[in-house]
């Protein structure tokens, strides 16, 4: 191996421990910053969007962070500056959160536990196997073929009332048996 | 509680009205716990979407189906703890989000090439364009449907869409890239991209090395080379390298650390192939790389010493627009077809233009149903290229190439039999001008020439060469035009005879796509027969040069003299 290879292989390994470290910090940080990004950007897929640019921010300023402090935070306020940019650029959506809110639900992400996001992640799937019937076909067509209310109202030849009754119902029952999964775990 | 929830479900929708929003943003602030219960609430939403697909998935996988919508039936109760391990795994097998996040990640970081890392200030100079398509043929580019402002420059994070033909783009730090429609490369960064789908083949010059290109389920760094990635339906992906070498990172989608990745990688050098498949099974596998799988771009080094039989002895060789030669600059596919053949008067042009080899140009096929196949020994114990005719409308179409007003046409030629009368259009040249060089009969080549001009009267005109001296089927012919409307001249030669002339209808000027094989709208008039080499120039030359042209060909080609 010429010097040059050498020197090459030196900073490949440098690199990949940095790298390694932001990747097992990111796992650790990435359900708060999911849970705020959700809440603050109500459309799933500009939520997605938004999550992207975040993660591509946290990697591309990594060297930027100081190691002695907490990450999630850090990576937090990043997430924040990208929602408040996404409310500019949909400045016309009126269903925009204030800045006091933001706030108040970056603290409560900072606070809240990456393992207790991680299994309302795995107890949501268990529900998701529970649901049944109407309630089931509505959730499935409102999020897996990603159909709008009025033509899943058109398709089931019902009204629109009648499917935001439904869909209101299939969440309810999920959030419930998501609790009462968590809690039967716990016990 | 109930009423908040339904707050919830309708902000999660869209619905909120204005007091509905200040309701809800009141009940959030008005306990730290309700802050927490909307995160919670708004991470089950977005992830409710990742939790049905992988359900969906592991319906499909355990039935062997296409996943359904379910019948009905009420939910009860609690799920099992049992289940959510099979759950968490379900999860990251559907997160897209997962998968996104974590090339995201390792992608800007770039933890294993040396001289590659990006310098997001100097990414972000130059109103954040970090690519450009600096060359298209044949190509569709999607973007450009839905009137984006500008679909040829391209910023981080922005796609380039095209669903079919070719666009060259070229990164900021120097690395290009041949992408073969239909594709979807997304521009990382100034020295990376993601390739969703489609082919590409990269060309990676000192000052990109380090280059990248991730795909769904790999990642491959550059070490100064040439590489070809295609990446299928299913994300599964192969890389094949033709120069230098590269490094390929397998399976970063189930990769849950960047040692892990690594400790996957291979390395590739030249002739060598490797695919990636993702999915219940996973393998990595070397094999030959097949360069003719992938879009290059041919060199254009004439070795004139040591191939004087190759090269035609042409005058004026500055002055040539077009030259075509089967035996030089042609890029085969797997079956012996054209995929693109050099125009070598791009490498006579004065030094002072500096072109790339990427901004010569080349007649091109994309359409690998439409290409016209090459023949070693196509006759005159020559390569030439055959078309098929009507029966497999084949045709190879130039990169834009400027004529003059005035040209000189040589064409080496035989028409293939047929049991028709064969018409077919042999060569397609000119800007708002036509020349067009015909097979009219079975046995009878001709010419003839129109164009349309709005400022004079008539507005159209034609004129059509009458040719009387037949030439047999298989049988090689030099078909040479002059023509200049300055001069008042419009001749056809056949082997060296002038055998039809008449009236020029007006300039040639243009700086067109010119058509081998068929007509200008390329759906019709399909020559059938080969072709071994095409010479166009800029001007007329005149008698002495015209004829030393011809010679030279003629002593090529073992043609005599008519």
């Amino acid at each position: 191996m010429t010097q040059k290879r050498i020197q090459e292989s030196s900073m490949v390994k440098a690199e990949g421990e940095r790298s390694e470290d932001l990747a097992v910090l990111w796992l650790k940080a990435e359900p708060a910053v999911r849970a705020f990004v959700a809440a603050t950007v109500w459309d799933a897929h500009h939520a997605e969007d938004v999550l992207q640019e975040v993660a591509t921010v946290v990697a591309k300023n990594y060297d930027s962070y100081d190691a002695s402090r907490p990450f999630p935070p850090w990576c937090l306020g990043i997430a924040r500056l990208k929602v408040l940019e996404y409310f500019r650029a949909n400045s016309r959506d009126r269903t925009t959160l204030s800045n006091g809110t933001l706030l108040a639900l970056e603290s409560a992400a900072q606070n809240i536990a990456e393992d207790h996001l991680v299994a309302r992640r795995a107890a949501l799937q268990a529900c998701v196997r529970k649901l049944r019937g109407r309630q089931r076909q509505v959730i499935e067509m409102k999020y897996l073929l990603e159909v709008s209310i009025e033509e899943i109202a058109k398709r089931l030849a019902t009204s629109v009332n009648a499917i935001g009754v439904t869909l209101h119902r299939a969440r309810t029952n999920l959030r419930e048996c998501v609790k009462l999964t968590l809690a039967e775990t716990a016990e | 509680m109930n009423n908040v929830e339904k707050l919830f479900d309708r902000y999660v929708d869209g619905l909120l009205t204005s007091e509905e929003l200040a309701d809800l943003e009141d009940w959030i602030a008005s306990d730290p716990s309700h802050a927490k219960q909307f995160l919670e609430w708004s991470a089950t939403h977005l992830d409710l979407g990742v939790a049905l697909r992988s359900d969906a998935l592991r319906e499909a996988v355990s039935q062997s189906r296409v996943p359904q919508l379910t019948q009905p039936e009420n939910v009860s109760g609690s799920a099992q703890p049992q289940n959510v391990l099979g759950s968490a795994v379900g999860y990251l097998i559907v997160s897209g989000v997962a998968v996104i996040l974590t090339i995201g990640i390792l992608s800007l970081i770039r933890p294993w090439s040396s001289g590659g890392q990006t310098n997001v200030a100097e990414t972000e100079t130059k109103n954040g364009v970090i690519a450009r398509v600096v060359q298209r043929i044949d190509c569709v580019i999607e973007n450009e449907k839905w009137g984006a402002s500008s679909a040829t420059h391209f910023e981080a994070g922005q796609s380039v869409l095209i669903s079919e033909g070719l666009a060259i783009i070229e990164f900021d730090r120097g690395a290009r890239v041949i992408l073969e429609g239909p594709a979807d490369l997304e521009i990382v960064s100034d020295n990376s991209g993601f390739l969703r789908s489609g082919k590409l083949t990269a060309n990676v010059p000192e000052s990109a090395i380090g280059f990248e290109i991730v795909t769904p389920n790999s990642r491959v760094v550059d070490h100064g080379t040439e590489f070809g990635i295609s990446v299928d339906a299913n994300g599964d992906s192969e890389t094949h390298v033709f120069d230098g070498e590269v490094e390929l990172f397998a399976d970063l989608n189930q990769a849950t650390s960047p040692t892990e990745i690594e400790s996957k990688s291979l390395h590739l050098v030249e002739r060598e192939a490797a695919r990636v498949t993702n999915g219940v099974f996973h393998e990595t596998e070397h094999f030959p790389a097949s360069p003719r799988e992938f879009i290059r771009v041919a060199s254009l080094e004439v070795d004139e010493e040591n191939d004087s039989v190759t090269v035609s002895d042409l005058p004026q060789r500055d002055r040539l627009a077009m030259w075509f030669e089967a035996s030089q600059g042609v890029q085969l596919d797997a079956d012996s077809r054209i995929v693109s053949w050099q125009n070598l008067a791009s490498a006579y042009q004065p030094k002072s233009t500096n072109q790339s080899s990427f901004e010569t140009s080349a007649a091109w096929q994309v359409n690998s149903q439409r290409r016209p196949r090459w023949d070693k020994d196509g006759f005159a114990n020559r390569p030439a290229i055959e078309f098929g005719g009507f029966e497999s409308n084949e045709f190879l179409a130039t990169s834009p190439i400027k004529t003059g007003p005035d040209t000189t046409v040589l064409v080496v030629c035989s028409f293939g039999r047929v049991s028709g009368l064969g018409y077919g259009h042999i060569l397609s040249l000119g800007g708002r001008g036509k020349l067009i060089m015909v097979r009219s009969k079975p046995q009878l080549p001709g010419v003839f020439s129109w164009s349309f001009d709005h400022e004079q009267t008539p507005k159209f005109r034609l004129r059509s060469l009458e040719v009387k001296a037949e030439i047999a089927e298989e049988t090689p012919m030099i078909g040479a035009i002059r023509y200049s409307s300055n001069s008042n001249i419009f001749q056809f030669y056949q082997n060296g005879k002038l055998v039809a002339e008449g009236d020029p209808v007006g300039s040639l000027v243009g700086n067109e796509s010119h058509i081998i094989g068929c007509g200008n709208e390329r759906n019709r008039f399909f020559f059938k027969g080969r072709v071994a080499e095409i010479v166009v120039y800029d001007h007329m030359l005149d008698q002495q040069s015209f004829s030393q042209a011809s010679s030279a060909l003629m002593k090529k080609y073992g043609i005599e003299f008519n």
